[in-house]
C-alpha cells in the first residue's frame, strides 16, 4: 500500500539567456527524479522551434540516483518530426521528440538544449516549469547582455538577485529561494498569475521590422506597421459590402450586417505561416478563401467595415477563460487573441471575429472583463473590456412535474440561459445531435430513470444573449415512498465544490459572477395524502453573494424556488473561511430539502 | 409474383431517387442544392453525394544501373463530394490525406485539387478552387505524412468536391474501400482494373450484396515488356447506394468490425512468364514466412542468447519446479520491462536494444519472454492475435495484417496458459480484455493450430459491509471489505494503483467514508486484491424514520444499457459476478417498518438472488447478481436490458426503519 508518492520532481530548472549582436541564446539545463512508473510521463520529451530557430539538444542523459550516468543518448535517439501536435491546422515549425525512460526507479534524467534566435521581441518570459503538478526545487535564471541594451525587468516570486557588470556586459543572475508548488483549486488566480516567473522586455526589437516596447503606445505602432495596408478587399467584397450596406442608415445596423456576413461566409482556420505568426494574412487572403485566424479575420471585418465607411481598431488581448492578467505596467507581447472594437456615437461595440454563432457585440466569458491593446496609429493604448455582470449570466429553469401514484411524473421543462451556460447551448445548438442534447438534459437535471420524448433549443434571434430549451420528459423515478410517506427531492441548485478552509492554499478569485434561479412545480392532486410538511424559508446572504430558498402550497401544486447568486471579486485568503461557511450552509440547506407528504 | 413485383418497384424507386443527383465531376444537379436537410438522417451535418474511386496498374520503368526494370505501381485516384448540410459539417472541408511515404520508398502523393461550389438566393452559382500552394505537407515522422487542406468559401449549403490521386509499390495491399463513414452517403463506388499478374482476394463487410456490381475486359490491349505477353485489363466495379452512417454504440470491440467495407489481400502474383506464385495462401505458410522472417525469427534467436545471461545474472533463485519457474521468468519481465504503449506480432528493435533499454511494443516483450522460457526449458510458443480494439480476425483469409499482438503461449504438458508480459498489473497466467478477441494461431513451422482467447474469463467482486447505525448522528459506521477476483481485481489494481487517496475517493464514490483503509495482495496478482475499511457512511431521517440504503451506492446505480434497441451484439468480453453482504445493527428502540420482497433469478443469460433477514437487532442482507455470457446477441438485448433494470432498482432498495 502506497502514500502517495509525488510521480517525479524537478532537481533543478537553469536557464542561461546570452544576448549579442548576433541573436539570443538560450540554454537550458533541467535535472528531473522521476520517483515510479506515473512519473515517466516526464521522461518524454518534445521541443518545437520555427524554422527560422537552431535548436540544439546539447546532451540527455539518464542517471541513477546518485548522480551517475546510466545511459547518454545519440543523435539518432532524437527523433525529428513536422510540430502537429498544436491546435493550428499546420504550422510552419517542426518538433524534436527523444524518451529518456528508464525502468529501476527512483532514476534522474538530466537534458540540456540550446536555442539561438535571431529575431525576438521577448527577451524572456520565464516560467520554470516543467508541470504545475510536480514540485519544483531549484530554478535559477542568467541574463548576460550588452550594457547598452535595454529591457524592462518584471520578478514575480522570490529571488536572490545578483547582479553584476563587466567587459561591456551586465550579468544577472535569480536564483530560487524556495521550491515550487502549485495547487489546482477552485475560484482561485491562475497558474501564470500566481507562479514565479521573470519577464524581461527589450525596450527596442527588429522582428522582420524594427519595433519598441518602450511604451504601449510604441508597441501598438508596431503591430499596426504589420497591419497596415492589409485592409484591401477585393472587388467582389467591396461590392457586397456595398450591397448589404447602402440602404441602411444606422451605422450600429450597418456593424451588425456586415458581422452577419463574416459570420456566413468565412470560418476560423489557423495557419501560422510569417514573422513568427505575427504579421496577419491580408483581407485579401479572407476574400479568397473565407477562412483565415483571429488576426486574419479581424483585419478582413475590418476592411468590411472601412469598406462602408466606419472606422474599427484590432485589439490584441489575453483570451482564456480562466486568463492569465495583462500587466499593464509592461509593455510587450503577451496577448494570444485579437478581437475589433468598433466606436460608435461614444458608445463600443466589441466583435469576436473567429465565431460563427456568437452574438453581435457579445464577448463571453473568453475575453471578457480584462485590459487589452488597442491598436491605433500614434494612439495605441489599453483598453478593457466591458465584464460580465450578473444580469448578464442568470440562467433560470422552471420545471413542472405532473405527479402520478406510481411515482412516474411528466416533467415540462423550460430553462433559460445566459453567460457560458449560454456559450454551451449555442454550439449545441449548431453542433450536437438532438439525440446527445437528448442525453445530455437528462445529464444537466440528474434524472436517472427518464425518457425525453421532446426536446428544442430556441434562439430568440441569432444576436441574442440568451437561448430557451425546452423539454417535455417522462420521469419513472420522481420521488420515492417510505412507509407511509411520499417524499419529493427537488434537484439541488449546484453549487461550486470547495475545499476545506484548512486544505485552501489560494486567495479567492472569482472572475464572473453565477446567478440561477430554479422553480419546481408539482402538481400532487393524483396523490394520496393527509399531510404536507416542507422546510421553512431560507435566505442566506453574505459579501459573496446570496442564497434563498422559498416553498408554498397553492392548492393541489407545490412551489418551489431557488437563488444563487455568487459575486465576483477578489479576496484575501483570510475570507476564505466565511466563503467557506456561506457556500457550505447554504449547500446543506438545499441538499437536505425535501417535501414530505404523509399519508395516515 | 407478389414479392417479385415489389422488389421490382423498391428497386426502381431507388434507381430514380439516386439518379436525380449527380455523379458526375463538375456537374451540380437541381436535386443537390435543393437538398437542405437529408430526410433519413435529421442529424446528419453533411451527406456524401458520391465517394468514388478508382485503382488500377500502371506501367513503370526504373534504371537500375545499366538494367531497365520493368513493373507495375497502384494508381489510386479518389472523387468526393460532399453536401455541408450544418455548421458543425463544414470542418468536413478541411482535407487531411495520410500518405505512408517510407522515405521516399513509399506511396507517392500525387494530385490534389478541390471545387467549392455555392449557390445564392438569386440561383447564380459560384465556383471556388482550392488553390495549390494551400496544400500543406505534414511530416509525422520518417515514413509517415499529411497532406493538407482547407477548402476555400465553404459555408452552411455549399457543395464541395474533391479528387485526389495516390500512387503506391505495395501491390500486396490493395486499396481497400469503405463504404461507409459516421455521415450518410448516397452512392459510394469502388472501380479496381486488374491485371493477370496480381490475383487478389477480397472481404466484403457488413453487406449481404452490392447494389451494384460488373466485371467486364477494357477495350484496350496492353502489353507487359517484363512478362512479355498481351493482355486486358478486367475492370470490377462495386457499388452501393444509400449508406446510412455508421452510429457507434457501446460494449462493441471496434467499428471496423461493423463498417461496410471491402478489404483486398494479395493471393497470387506472376513470379516469372510461366509460375505465379502464392503468397500467404495458407495458415502454415504464413507462419513459416514469419519464422524466417528478421524481426520475428532472427529476434527470438538474438534473445535467446540474451536470455542465457539474464537467468544466470537477474532472476535469482530460479526454481527447479517448471511450474514456479515459468511463473518467476513471466514475472521477472513484467517487472523489469515497459511496454511502450504499440502492438506489434513482430518485433520493433533488435533483441540487444530492447534489453538494454528496457523498453519496447508488445512483441519485443512477449518474444523476449518465449525465448527466456525455451532457455529455461519449458515449452512455450507465441501467438499471434488481433486486439479487440484491431478487429476480427477473418479465419477463411490467411492474411498477417489481421494480426497486431503476440503473446505467450506456456505449454507444458501438466500446466497450459496464455500470458502478456507487457500487461504488469494482470496475473502471470492471464492475458488483458484487450487480447480476448476469438482465437490466436500459435507459431511454430507449418501451424494451423488456434488456440481460444476468449477464456472463460470472469470478474468477480465480493463486498462485505457490516455496519451499526447511530441515529443521534444520522451515520452508520463499520467496515466494508471488498474482495476482488480476477479481472475485478485487475481492474481495481489498474485503476487505483494501491494509492491510499485513490482508494479512499473509489469507498467515498460508493458512499462510504473511510478514514482508514488497508488492502493486500496488491503485488500477489493471481491473488484476490482485497481492500479492506474503517469508516461511516451518511443517513437519511424522515420524520424520525431512518433510511438506510443496506449496500449503499456498491451496486449498479443506473442501467448501463440506454438504447431501445441494439442491432449488434452486446459484447461484455467478460462474464461478471457481484457478491454483496450486509450485516445491518439497528438500534434497540427501532424496527424495519417493512422488508422488500426477496427475488430469485436464474436462467441461461443471468442470475440474481436478493434475501432479507431479521435476526434481533439485527438485519442481514444477501444478494449477487451474475452477467453469465460474456456476448450476448441483438435478439437478448432487451431481456439484459430489464434485468439490468431489475438490479438497479432492487440492490438500491432502501429500508424504512420506524421507532417501536
Amino acid at each position: 500500500m502506497t502514500q502517495a508518492e509525488p510521480p517525479a520532481e524537478v532537481i533543478f530548472y537553469n536557464t542561461s539567456i546570452d544576448i549579442s549582436n548576433s541573436g539570443r541564446t538560450v540554454l537550458n539545463e533541467i535535472q528531473i527524479q522521476i520517483n515510479n512508473e506515473s512519473g515517466l510521463e516526464y521522461s518524454q520529451l518534445a521541443f518545437t522551434y520555427k524554422s527560422d530557430d537552431k535548436l540544439k539538444i546539447k546532451s540527455a542523459q539518464i542517471l541513477d540516483i546518485q548522480g551517475n550516468i546510466i545511459k547518454e543518448l545519440k543523435k539518432s535517439d532524437f527523433k525529428k518530426s513536422s510540430n502537429y501536435s498544436s491546435g493550428s491546422f499546420y504550422e510552419d515549425s517542426e518538433m524534436i521528440k527523444f524518451d529518456l525512460h528508464y525502468n529501476s526507479f527512483p532514476y534522474q534524467i538530466k537534458y540540456v538544449y540550446e536555442r539561438q534566435t535571431k529575431e525576438y521581441y521577448t527577451v524572456s518570459n520565464w516560467y520554470p516549469y516543467i508541470d504545475d503538478e510536480i514540485v519544483h526545487q531549484n530554478y535559477q535564471l542568467k541574463l548576460s547582455q550588452p550594457f547598452d541594451y535595454k529591457v524592462n525587468i518584471k520578478v514575480q516570486g522570490n529571488f536572490d538577485t545578483l547582479i553584476e557588470n563587466g567587459s561591456g556586459q551586465i550579468f544577472y543572475t535569480w536564483k530560487s529561494i524556495e521550491p515550487l508548488s502549485y495547487k489546482d483549486e477552485k475560484f482561485a488566480p491562475d497558474f501564470y498569475d500566481y507562479a514565479a516567473h521573470i519577464s524581461i522586455i527589450p525596450e527596442q526589437f527588429v522582428y522582420d521590422v524594427s519595433g519598441s516596447q518602450r511604451t504601449w503606445k510604441e508597441f501598438g505602432d508596431w503591430i499596426y506597421d504589420l497591419n497596415k495596408n492589409l485592409d484591401e478587399l477585393t472587388f467582389s467584397d467591396s461590392y457586397q459590402v456595398k450591397l448589404l450596406t447602402d440602404t441602411i442608415d444606422n451605422t450600429i445596423d450597418k456593424i451588425r450586417v456586415l458581422y452577419h456576413y463574416l459570420q456566413d461566409n468565412t470560418r476560423y482556420i489557423n495557419i501560422p505561416l510569417g514573422t513568427g505568426g505575427m504579421k496577419p494574412y491580408p483581407a485579401k487572403y479572407v476574400c479568397e478563401n473565407k477562412y483565415g485566424d483571429c488576426k486574419a479575420l479581424s483585419i478582413y471585418m475590418q476592411a468590411l467595415l472601412k469598406e462602408a465607411g466606419i472606422k474599427s481598431y484590432t485589439v490584441d488581448i489575453i483570451a482564456g477563460d480562466p486568463h492569465e492578467e495583462l500587466d499593464t505596467s509592461l509593455p510587450g507581447q503577451f496577448f494570444n487573441h485579437v478581437i475589433l472594437c468598433v466606436p460608435v456615437n461614444g458608445d463600443t461595440i466589441w466583435l469576436e471575429n473567429t465565431s460563427q454563432i456568437n452574438p453581435f457585440n457579445y464577448l463571453g466569458p473568453f475575453t471578457q472583463g480584462r485590459w487589452a491593446l488597442l491598436i491605433d496609429s500614434g494612439n495605441s493604448h489599453l483598453v478593457r473590456t466591458p465584464s460580465i455582470d450578473t444580469s448578464d449570466v442568470l440562467c433560470s429553469s422552471t420545471l413542472q412535474f405532473k405527479l402520478e401514484n406510481n411515482k412516474e411524473a411528466k416533467v415540462n421543462l423550460t430553462y433559460n440561459v445566459r453567460g457560458n451556460v449560454f456559450g454551451y447551448y449555442n454550439y449545441a445548438h449548431s453542433h450536437i445531435s438532438e439525440e446527445d442534447n437528448k442525453k445530455r438534459i437528462l445529464r444537466v437535471l440528474n434524472f436517472d430513470k427518464a425518457e425525453v420524448e421532446k426536446f428544442s433549443i430556441y434562439k430568440f434571434n441569432r444576436d441574442a444573449r440568451s437561448i430557451k430549451i425546452e423539454a417535455e420528459i417522462n420521469q419513472q423515478n420522481a420521488f420515492k415512498n417510505f412507509a407511509n410517506k411520499t417524499v419529493i427531492y427537488p434537484e439541488n441548485i449546484g453549487f461550486p465544490k470547495m475545499e476545506s478552509p484548512e486544505e485552501r492554499e489560494h486567495h479567492l478569485e472569482i472572475e464572473y459572477p453565477i446567478f440561477k434561479i430554479d422553480t419546481f412545480i408539482y402538481d400532487i392532486s393524483s396523490l394520496n395524502y393527509t399531510d404536507i410538511k416542507f422546510p421553512e424559508d431560507k435566505f442566506i446572504k453574505s459579501e459573496f453573494g446570496r442564497y434563498k430558498c422559498n416553498t408554498r402550497q397553492s392548492g393541489s401544486e407545490i412551489v418551489h424556488i431557488k437563488l444563487l447568486q455568487i459575486n465576483s471579486g477578489k479576496y484575501p485568503k483570510i475570507k476564505y473561511p466565511d466563503f467557506y461557511s456561506w457556500i457550505e450552509s447554504s449547500k446543506d440547506f438545499d441538499k437536505d430539502f425535501k417535501i414530505i407528504l404523509t399519508n395516515n | 409474383m407478389r414479392l417479385l413485383f415489389l422488389s421490382f418497384l423498391f428497386l426502381f424507386i431507388t434507381t430514380n431517387i439516386s439518379a436525380q443527383h449527380s455523379r458526375v465531376w463538375g456537374q451540380i444537379n437541381k436535386e443537390d442544392w435543393d437538398l437542405e436537410v437529408f430526410e433519413e438522417d435529421p442529424d446528419a451535418e453533411a451527406l456524401v453525394l458520391y465517394d468514388v474511386a478508382h485503382s488500377k496498374f500502371i506501367d513503370i520503368t526504373e534504371e537500375k544501373g545499366s538494367f531497365t526494370v520493368y513493373g507495375y505501381n497502384i494508381e489510386f485516384t479518389r472523387k468526393k463530394r460532399i453536401k455541408i448540410l450544418k455548421q458543425s459539417g463544414i470542418e468536413r472541408a478541411n482535407l487531411s490525406i495520410g500518405v505512408y511515404e517510407a522515405k521516399g520508398e513509399g506511396e507517392k502523393f500525387r494530385y490534389l485539387t478541390a471545387h467549392v461550389y455555392n449557390r445564392d438566393e438569386k440561383g447564380s452559382i459560384q465556383k471556388t478552387e482550392l488553390n495549390q500552394e494551400s496544400i500543406y505537407k505534414e511530416k509525422i515522422n520518417d515514413n509517415f505524412s499529411r497532406y493538407k487542406a482547407a477548402c476555400p468559401d465553404v459555408k452552411v449549403g455549399s457543395i464541395v468536391e474533391y479528387t485526389y490521386t495516390l500512387e503506391s509499390p505495395y501491390k500486396f495491399n490493395l486499396y481497400d474501400w469503405e463504404f461507409q463513414t459516421d455521415i450518410p452517403t448516397l452512392y459510394s463506388q469502388y472501380r479496381i482494373d486488374m491485371i493477370p499478374f496480381y490475383e487478389y482476394n477480397f472481404i466484403a463487410q457488413g453487406l449481404d450484396k452490392f447494389d451494384y456490381h460488373t466485371s467486364y475486359q477494357a477495350d484496350t490491349k496492353r502489353s507487359s515488356k517484363y512478362y512479355g505477353v498481351d493482355f486486358y485489363d478486367v475492370i470490377n466495379v462495386y457499388g452501393m447506394s444509400n449508406i446510412p452512417a455508421f452510429k457507434e454504440e457501446s460494449f462493441i470491440t471496434t467499428k471496423d468490425d461493423y463498417l461496410m467495407k471491402m478489404d483486398f489481400q494479395l493471393s497470387k502474383y506472376q513470379a516469372s512468364k510461366t509460375t505465379k506464385k502464392e503468397v500467404m495462401s495458407t495458415w502454415p505458410k504464413l507462419c513459416n514466412d514469419l519464422i524466417q522472417s528478421e524481426r520475428y525469427g532472427v529476434y527470438l534467436k538474438d534473445s535467446r542468447s540474451i536470455a542465457k545471461k539474464v537467468l544466470a545474472k537477474e532472476i535469482s533463485n530460479l526454481s527447479q519446479d517448471k511450474k514456479e519457474k515459468a511463473r518467476q521468468i513471466i514475472e521477472y519481465v513484467k517487472k523489469n520491462y515497459t511496454w511502450n504503449g504499440n502492438y506489434s506480432y513482430s518485433a520493433t528493435q533488435k533483441a540487444k536494444n530492447f534489453y538494454k533499454i528496457r523498453k519496447g511494443s508488445s512483441a519485443d516483450i512477449n518474444l523476449f519472454t518465449v525465448s527466456l522460457l525455451r532457455e529455461a526449458g519449458l515449452k512455450s510458443r507465441p501467438v499471434i492475435l488481433s486486439t479487440r480494439g484491431h478487429g476480427k480476425i477473418k479465419f477463411n483469409y490467411p492474411y498477417m495484417s489481421f494480426f497486431n499482438h503476440v503473446i505467450v503461449f506456456v505449454m507444458e504438458e501438466e500446466f497450459k496458459y496464455l500470458a502478456d508480459a507487457s500487461e504488469k498489473l494482470i496475473s502471470y497466467n492471464r492475458i488483458p480484455v484487450n487480447c480476448m478477441n476469438s482465437r490466436g494461431l500459435v507459431v511454430s513451422a507449418n501451424s494451423d493450430d488456434w488456440v481460444d482467447l476468449e477464456i472463460n474469463a470472469n470478474s468477480q467482486n465480493k463486498i462485505v459491509l457490516n455496519l451499526t447505525i447511530n441515529p443521534d448522528s444520522l451515520k452508520c459506521s463499520g467496515n466494508v471489505t471488498i474482495q476482488a477476483l480476477e479481472y475485478a481485481a485487475f481492474y481495481k489494481r489498474d485503476n487505483y494503483k494501491d494509492d491510499t487517496d485513490e482508494l479512499k475517493d473509489y469507498l467515498k464514490k460508493n458512499g462510504f467514508e473511510s478514514d482508514k483503509v488497508k488492502s493486500i495482495n496488491f503485488e500477489k496478482l493471481e491473488m484476490p486484491y482485497i481492500i479492506a475499511a474503517q469508516g461511516n457512511s451518511e443517513i437519511e431521517s424522515i420524520e424520525g424514520d431512518l433510511i438506510i440504503k443496506p449496500f449503499l451506492d456498491f451496486p449498479y446505480l443506473e442501467n448501463p444499457l440506454k438504447l431501445k434497441t441494439r442491432d449488434y451484439p452486446i459484447d461484455f468480453a467478460l462474464t461478471r459476478e457481484d457478491q454483496m453482504e450486509s450485516t445491518i445493527i439497528i438500534p434497540d428502540n427501532y424496527k424495519p417498518y417493512e422488508l422488500p420482497e426477496s427475488i430469485s433469478i436464474d436462467n441461461n443469460l443471468v442470475k440474481t438472488n436478493l434475501d432479507y433477514k431479521q435476526e434481533g437487532t439485527q438485519l442481514v442482507i444477501n444478494g449477487l447478481y451474475a452477467i453469465k455470457k460474456s456476448i450476448y446477441e441483438p435478439n437478448e438485448y432487451s431481456t439484459i436490458k430489464e434485468y439490468f433494470q431489475t438490479i438497479v432498482d432492487q440492490f438500491n432498495k432502501e429500508i424504512v426503519l420506524v421507532k417501536r
